[in-house]
């Protein structure tokens, strides 16, 4: 093992070293120190090894894992630029979650526990992003969704938290299933399930094996990127401690379907692409609109990661796969950001409130108001990474989120329908980001402290203080990834970054809508933005602000179409037949009866048909044997008999006129042998 | 000097007058003699050849070999005629015919 090797095993092994640690180790003191530090050698072994992929090659450790019949399967690591850019970022948000848990999770009893399971889900998602064996990487997957389950379940006290768990669980098992028939559809059809030997060896005239694959893998994607109608867990997983929400939402859970599309999307057929994009423009446009009614902070977020999901799927569908991929990595570091923001901010709120003041709720965006004077430097990176959610002009979202849009924008040109539906629908939930975006900001930072206003509650009142370091830190330093010098040096170069350059996927030329793309997103985020700004901050349009607020389509919006009530029908129908047919008196009788007639029918057929056919096949069997032995009895030894007859007649021919003494036959010997003397004498 | 030509009659003779004896005799002793004159007429053959051409030395060398291994053989010759004897109750080589087939 050489170096390189070694540090590369580092790197992925050090989350789940630390992990056993912690699983070992009997108190909770110090946990947080072990984890963070086992996270951090991770993140700077992480460095090095996109330092040496991005220059050099990728690094593959390979070795001989099972064998099934003749077929050897090798379980593989390959770090390609794609993998070493995503395990970058997966290490240095996991870095961020860590620090910021130690100061959010303390004293929580199961203080050890939590860490245990941070650095578990870390290090299963660097097993995805690593794994070139296909069911290697579905073990991966599984241990994420494992992980998740522990993770937003983890207050395992509190009902809903379970319930929000178990969702998550049961919702992504459907995509998995999806997942399952893929990986067997590519084995029973290429007979190998490495991605690297499959990208060499799909043939895309082979139609209907791709369609499944395709339609396996998007489920996959919509499972765990929580794409439509898979979607709700999403927003209950908000149950988890808020840090996790952190790293499921921007690192871990989602980024594994997206991963997963960008790295197969050599099999993806067109079709199955403009699937993956109507899917993903649905979703954009759902969760962007449910995002415009909720009142819970981190419901906001959830839902804004939906839709920034759903971007992503766009960019699989428009075929620019490079743009999701470098979304996904902008999204992870302003949406960690966001999520820690909103971590200090619940958890100051909590601090606001006392026990009379009764329906206080610290994650209801209602009762904050006027943040900004309180939590200032919170205030400062949550307003700028808020900014890359939006996508202004300066920040890594904007040229991400342009990136998809141009391509969009390039397929749109083509004039296909289906093609501008999707760019409408971009656009439109573009302009609801900026909206929400605008909302929340004032909600939270500027305004009225809302819970000032409450009658009984504003006699107890605590002002809301700024939290300790080790949670403003994190949020800042996210905040600072979410400008655009990271990525590119002018901050309207949206096609040709250098992430974007280094990573080699496919991607799509939008040179000849560049400038048209940058003016129609500055444009419809102006105008949520300036729409919000008028509503919330000048107070205007108070009436027609009161009327959508009782009309339905706010409903709608709330309920986030109501996806769940279908769900939830849809399982009280199947629970309410089930009870009917219960309550219908004899109703197993007749099922008996007709289990009992069809297997007298089944014996019958057995009795008559079948044993025919096996007596038949033994007569056949026997009268074939008789002629076999025939033929060897008469041909065979007939044969070999023949051969000894012959050979003693010859015998008898030299032997008999020997006579019967012995001085003859030496005689005749002598004889016998001069002749042969005499023949090679003269030949 | 009596020339090479005489040596090989002169042996050619004697395994010629060896031969009839031990075809025609009926006595199995003196049929043994008659092999004993065809061996040393072989050896009349090796010593001749070794004096024509004194290269070969071994020749003489290889008589007398020849010479030794016929005295052995004569003792199991003898030996295995007075088994027959003992077996047959005669040394008639005409009576000793029972291995033929029928």
């Amino acid at each position: 093992m050489n170096f390189l090797e070694t540090i590369t095993s580092i790197t992925l092994l050090s989350p789940l070293i630390g992990a056993l640690i912690l699983f070992f180790r009997k108190e909770n003191l110090y946990s947080d120190k072990i984890a963070t530090t086992l996270i951090g050698l991770s993140v700077i072994g992480n460095l090095c090894v996109f330092y040496y992929t991005w220059n050099y090659s990728p690094i593959v450790l390979q070795d001989e894992w099972f064998l099934l019949g003749q077929h050897s399967f090798k379980a593989t690591l390959k770090i390609d630029q794609l993998s070493s850019m995503l395990l970058t970022m997966v290490s240095i948000v996991s870095l961020f979650v860590h620090i910021f848990s130690s100061a959010y999770m303390q004293g929580d009893p199961k203080y050890k526990k939590y860490f245990t399971l941070l650095g578990l889900f870390t290090f299963s998602m660097f097993g995805v992003l690593v794994s070139d064996n296909l069911i290697m990487l579905y073990l991966f997957w599984e241990l994420v969704g494992f992980c998740s389950y522990m993770l937003i379940g983890f207050w395992r006290e509190k009902n809903e938290a379970v319930k929000a768990a178990k969702k998550a669980f049961v919702l992504n098992r459907i995509g998995d299933a999806g997942f399952m028939v893929a990986i067997i559809t590519l084995y029973s059809t290429f007979g190998t399930v490495s991605i690297e030997a499959l990208s060499t060896e799909v043939d895309q005239l082979q139609i209907l094996p791709l369609y499944i694959v395709g339609i396996g893998v998007t489920m996959a994607a919509m499972g765990k990127s929580a794409q439509l109608p898979l979607s709700v867990w999403l927003p209950d997983a908000m149950q988890g401690p808020t840090p996790v929400s952190a790293l499921i939402h921007a690192a871990t859970m989602v980024a594994a379907g997206i991963y997963l599309l960008a790295r197969c999307f050599f099999v993806l057929p067109v079709e199955i692409q403009l699937l993956i994009g109507i899917i993903g423009g649905l979703t954009a446009f759902l969760g962007a609109f449910s995002a415009l009614s909720q009142n819970d902070i981190k419901r906001i977020l959830a839902y804004s990661t939906i839709s920034q999901l759903g971007y992503m799927m766009i960019g699989i569908g428009v075929g620019d796969p490079e743009a999701s991929v470098f979304h996904l990595t902008t999204h992870a570091f302003f949406k960690a950001g966001l999520f820690l923001g909103a971590g200090s901010i619940i958890h100051s709120m909590h601090q606001v409130s006392c026990d009379i003041c009764k329906g206080f709720d610290p994650q209801d965006i209602r009762w904050m108001g006027n943040l900004k004077q309180y939590m200032p430097k919170t205030f400062i990176g949550f307003s700028v990474c808020l900014a890359g959610l939006m996508g202004l002009p300066f920040t890594s979202g904007f040229l991400s989120k342009d990136a998809i849009l141009s391509s969009l924008l390039v397929k749109a040109s083509t004039g296909s329908w289906e093609w501008i539906f999707l760019a409408l629908l971009g656009f439109t939930a573009a302009a609801f980001t900026a909206f929400y975006s605008i909302r929340l900001l004032y909600q939270v930072f500027f305004g009225k402290l809302g819970i000032a206003n409450h009658k009984v509650c504003k006699d107890c009142l605590v002002l809301p203080k700024e939290v300790n370091v080790r949670m403003t830190m994190p949020v800042i330093v996210l905040g600072t990834f979410t400008l655009w010098f990271f990525y590119a040096l002018s901050p309207f170069e949206t096609s040709h970054t250098w992430l974007q350059n280094g990573l080699s996927l496919a991607t799509v030329d939008t040179g000849s809508v560049h400038t048209l793309g940058l003016f129609l997103s500055i444009g419809v985020v102006a105008l949520g933005a300036g729409g919000a700004y008028l509503i919330y901050f000048k107070d205007a349009f108070a009436s027609l602000k009161k009327q959508l607020k009782s009309s339905s389509l706010h409903k709608l919006s709330y309920n986030f179409a109501y996806l769940d009530k279908g769900y939830k029908l849809g399982v009280k129908t199947t629970l309410f037949t089930a009870n009917k047919l219960e309550n219908i008196p004899h109703a197993d009788e007749y099922f008996v009866g007709v289990t009992i007639h069809t297997s007298e029918f089944v014996r019958g057929f057995d009795d008559k048909v079948v044993d025919f056919f096996v007596k038949l096949f033994a007569v056949v069997n026997v009268v074939f044997g008789h002629m076999l032995a025939w033929f060897d009895k008469v041909i065979v030894d007939g044969v070999v008999t023949l051969l000894t007859k012959v050979l003693s007649i010859f015998g008898d021919v030299f032997r008999k006129p020997q006579g019967e003494r012995t001085q003859s036959m030496i005689a005749w010997s002598i004889f016998l042998l001069l002749i042969m003397v005499l023949v090679l004498w003269f030949i | 000097m009596i020339p090479f030509s005489y040596y090989m009659l002169g042996s050619a003779f004697l395994f010629c007058i060896g031969l009839a004896i031990a075809l025609t005799k009926r006595s199995a002793i003196v049929a043994l003699m008659g092999v004993e004159l065809m061996l040393n007429a072989a050896n009349v053959n090796l010593v001749a050849f070794s004096h024509r051409d004194p290269s070969f030395g071994e020749g003489t060398a290889f008589s007398i070999f020849v010479i030794v291994i016929a005295a052995a053989e004569v003792c199991v010759a003898l030996a295995l005629i007075i088994r027959l004897f003992q077996h047959f109750r005669s040394v008639d080589l005409h009576k000793v015919n029972t291995l033929k087939e029928e």
